[in-house]
């Protein structure tokens, strides 16, 4: 339903956003995912209408919204937006804040409709406070309210959790996550958190520096990510270089399976958790240098040479610091293009 | 609750009840006849006229000030104008032209006496149209200053969130831009129109009678010093009602930003081909309110030089600022004292004296000085007509002012500096005087300047109290151009302004330096 097509965008000549393409369905929710400054509010706001694109396309369900010369101002687009700092209005109290983007309805239904979205977020209560009498979460939930009060075709949602606690952010996001689901909403998530892009999107796409680095659902691509950005930044990986010969790659921890075929000198990737360790037993022996307990899980550090390989495991592993051991792979690597590789 | 030592409790007893003292010798006087003559007193047509003429004023002052300081705020705080600092500057330095010279220049340059010395023919401009351009230019920077912070203040998201909610640009800025500037509004226009019902200087220059000079005349005719006391208080009453009305306005609609960040800089408005419009109304501006009055003395005062009356005159600058200085340096201490004990030991007793400090900064100033002849001539005659109960009546009425930039470098202060520095051994003064002292130097010679200044311009006061023989500038310029010897007052009003120019640009530049 939303086609970007070659979007670009700069600030003073530097360039923000270049060249991105995706689209987003109907009912799905769109997350694009990327440390700060890699141009993805930008991306938004080029969306809502708020910066002009320097060149591009993006078409709303077959409505062309921005083009060359052609540019749909941000009230005509239907377009929500729930900002990082909510951007609620100091000046109105709660039902105010959600009945203004109702202005086209009579003032009795635009009370009552305000009042029915208030309901559905448990905040009727509150509707005559003003703003900052509210906490941060309840805060959230009038900004999102308002923001789908006018039965926007799409809403984007900036950092919405980053200004939360820890503690609120896995609530509020499940809560976010359901009411968007039962209303029926696209979406598109703009975040810096891989975990909450993971869960909370149904397609997603990782930038850096403007650019869209991967782009598809989160469990394919948290398995196989295709450069070397995306498999450090989408957690923790283990990248090392290594000969393939077909299936195969030999590396400094031992042969691992990979899942294209490929000949010659490769980089490849795999995630701490796709190891299991055991006792020496004749393969590739390493030293554990660090062992670090997390409660539900333990992260080793294993030295192979002057290479550092990360292992996940489960609780209760035994080995201890100093020991030596071996590593199995239980998931094939990922070959990833040759670029720059730290230890 | 941590109650202070009884050096700190001291001084903030002594001024809450020094302030209250005047008032009530005030409240003894006017009520010192019998109620039948008080209704008659209160009751007349000249109090409604006086009321008439002072609201007025006053409210074409604020709206005139709206009309310049508005745009003028938003060019210097959203526009992409270049300069904007000098602009800015532009914006503050008429505070440094007293009223009264700019109600002098005008006097100076129309009517009768422009005809007379100079063969040039401009309409007379006194009374009612003569004090709303004097008092304009002079006030406009409250209201620029107000509106400006606010402009600066005002997060550019809202309108982006108001956008996307389906207003236009034009909408938006309406429903959601000029809400949140109307408490800047009312702000700056309550010190305007503060500041008017408490002028003396302009409307008593050019013969518009307001309630401030019409005390004044009425204490000075003597007949009838009964009625005085009640033009005082129908103008406190006045001030008080105006400052409950802020109150309960700011108390309904105090505006908070809600989230944490302000994520994104303000977007400036791109002038294109309205830019040279921008710089010539700005430009425009400054000249017709710190320039041309400023030549015109200098103007003045090349005409008139003379080595006696130059004698004469550092004679009086040094009284002025002699006396200045002196209560300059009192305040500041008084004002730290006063800031550190309500910040530091809080409590309601301390919070509503500070509060009180403000009583006397917003009471009518020739009121205020009424009200301590009255005390000083039925209480403490030991006092009457010295230099005493002068700076008294000074330090009281400016505290609040001094207390200002105190106030918000102490509240910036974490306390465990000193907490630190204490449990480093140091005693509560050697804590104090190591970690926050040192901090505070920057606000300390910020609030020094504000009322050395503040001094130096003040009159209404100083007409009312000053001993036999004590002369200020703003009092031979005042008595001179009363008298229209407007070549004699000049030299005056010369040094009056350079001093001020060059303490607004150091107050300035101190801020623009500590952004």
């Amino acid at each position: 339903m939303l086609t970007i097509q070659n979007l670009t965008k700069s600030f003073d000549n530097k360039k923000v956003v270049s060249s991105v393409s995706f689209s987003v369905g109907e009912e799905e929710i769109f997350a694009l995912v990327g440390p700060s400054g890699c141009g993805k509010t930008t991306i938004l706001r080029l969306i809502a209408g708020l910066e002009q694109a320097d060149s591009g396309r993006i078409d709303l369900m077959g409505n062309c919204l921005s083009e060359k010369k052609h540019v749909v101002p941000p009230e005509k687009r239907n377009i929500g937006f729930v900002f990082q700092d909510y951007a609620l209005f100091p000046h109105l109290t709660v039902i105010e804040n959600v009945a203004f983007g109702l202005k086209n309805l009579p003032k009795t239904k635009r009370i009552k409709k305000a009042e029915d979205l208030l309901e559905m977020v448990q905040l009727s209560d509150m509707r005559h406070r003003r703003t900052h009498d509210l906490s941060g979460g309840e805060q959230q939930r009038v900004a999102l309210v308002r923001s789908i009060a006018p039965n926007p075709k799409l809403i984007l949602l900036d950092e919405p959790f980053s200004s939360l606690d820890a503690e609120l952010r896995e609530s509020t996001r499940l809560e976010v996550h359901q009411l968007l689901k039962s209303v029926n909403m696209s979406a598109i998530l703009v975040t810096h958190d891989q975990e909450e892009a993971l869960s909370f999107s149904d397609q997603l796409a990782v930038m850096s520096e403007g650019r869209i680095e991967q782009i598809g659902p989160p469990e394919p691509i948290y398995r196989s990510p295709k450069t070397y950005f995306v498999s450090n930044f989408l957690g923790k990986s283990n990248i090392i270089d290594g000969i393939a010969n077909g299936c195969q790659v030999k590396t400094k921890f031992g042969y691992l399976q990979i899942t294209a075929e490929s000949f010659g000198p490769v980089h490849v990737s795999i995630r701490p958790e796709h190891f299991v360790m055991k006792k020496p037993n004749g393969g590739y022996v390493g030293k554990i240098c660090k062992r670090d307990f997390k409660g539900h899980d333990i992260t080793y550090q294993v030295e192979f040479e002057e290479y550092h390989c990360f292992v996940q495991t489960p609780y209760d592993c035994p080995f201890q610091v100093g020991q030596h051991v071996e590593l199995q792979a239980i998931e094939a690597a990922v070959v990833i293009p040759k670029g720059k590789v730290s230890g | 609750m941590k109650k202070p030592p009884w050096y700190l409790a001291l001084p903030i007893l002594f001024v809450g009840m020094v302030i209250l003292l005047p008032l009530g010798y005030l409240l003894i006087k006017a009520f010192s006849v019998r109620p039948s003559e008080i209704i008659g007193l209160l009751f007349r047509q000249r109090n409604f006229d006086l009321l008439t003429n002072t609201l007025i004023l006053a409210m074409a002052v604020v709206l005139c000030s709206t009309l310049i300081a508005t745009p003028m705020a938003w060019l210097t705080s959203s526009s992409d104008l270049k300069f904007k600092t000098v602009f800015t500057l532009a914006g503050v330095l008429p505070l440094a032209v007293p009223a009264y010279v700019t109600a002098y220049a005008l006097l100076s340059l129309t009517g009768f006496q422009g005809q007379q010395t100079l063969g040039i023919d401009l309409p007379s401009l006194n009374g009612f149209s003569g004090s709303l351009i004097a008092l304009t230019f002079y006030t406009y920077p409250y209201l620029f200053l107000n509106l400006r912070s606010a402009m600066l203040g005002l997060n550019p998201t809202l309108l982006d969130s108001a956008r996307s909610l389906g207003y236009s640009q034009w909408s938006a800025t309406w429903h959601v831009t000029l809400p949140q500037l109307i408490p800047a509004f009312f702000s700056g226009g309550l010190l305007v129109f503060l500041h008017v019902i408490g002028d003396f200087g302009v409307v008593s220059l050019m013969r518009y009678e307001t309630f401030s000079y019409a005390i004044f005349s009425q204490y000075m005719a003597a007949f009838d010093r009964t009625y005085a006391a009640w033009l005082a208080l129908i103008v406190i009453a006045l001030t008080v009602l105006l400052l409950i009305l802020e109150f309960n306005f700011i108390k309904y609609k105090y505006y908070h930003q809600t989230g944490k960040t302000q994520s994104r800089p303000p977007r400036l408005t791109r002038l294109g081909k309205w830019k040279w419009l921008a710089y010539s109304f700005l430009i425009g501006i400054l000249f017709l309110s710190v320039v041309i009055p400023t030549f015109i003395v200098l103007f003045w005062s090349g005409r008139g030089f003379s080595a006696l009356g130059f004698i004469s005159l550092v004679e009086v600058i040094l009284q002025s600022a002699s006396v200045s200085v002196l209560t300059a340096i009192l305040s500041t201490i008084l004002a730290l004292l006063f800031t550190y004990t309500s910040i530091r030991y809080p409590s309601i007793f301390f919070r509503t004296f500070e509060r009180l400090s403000y009583i006397g900064y917003a009471m009518p100033p020739l009121a205020f000085g009424l009200a301590w002849i009255f005390l000083s001539l039925y209480g403490l005659p030991i006092i009457y007509q010295t230099f005493c109960l002068l700076i008294l009546a000074y330090m009281l009425h400016f505290l609040a002012e001094s207390i200002g930039p105190i106030r918000s470098a102490i509240l910036q202060i974490p306390i465990n500096l000193e907490e630190a520095a204490r449990s480093l051994g140091r005693s509560p003064f050697s804590a104090f005087w190591h970690t926050t002292f040192p901090l505070l130097r920057n606000s300390m010679i910020v609030s020094f300047s504000f009322i050395f200044l503040a001094i130096m311009k003040e009159l209404p006061i100083t007409i009312m109290l000053s001993p036999i023989g004590f002369d200020t500038l703003a009092l031979r310029l005042w008595s001179h151009a009363e008298e229209a010897m407007f070549v004699e007052a000049a030299p005056y009003a010369m040094v009056l302004v350079i001093v001020s120019l060059f303490f607004v640009a150091v107050v300035f530049f101190k801020e623009v330096e500590s952004d």
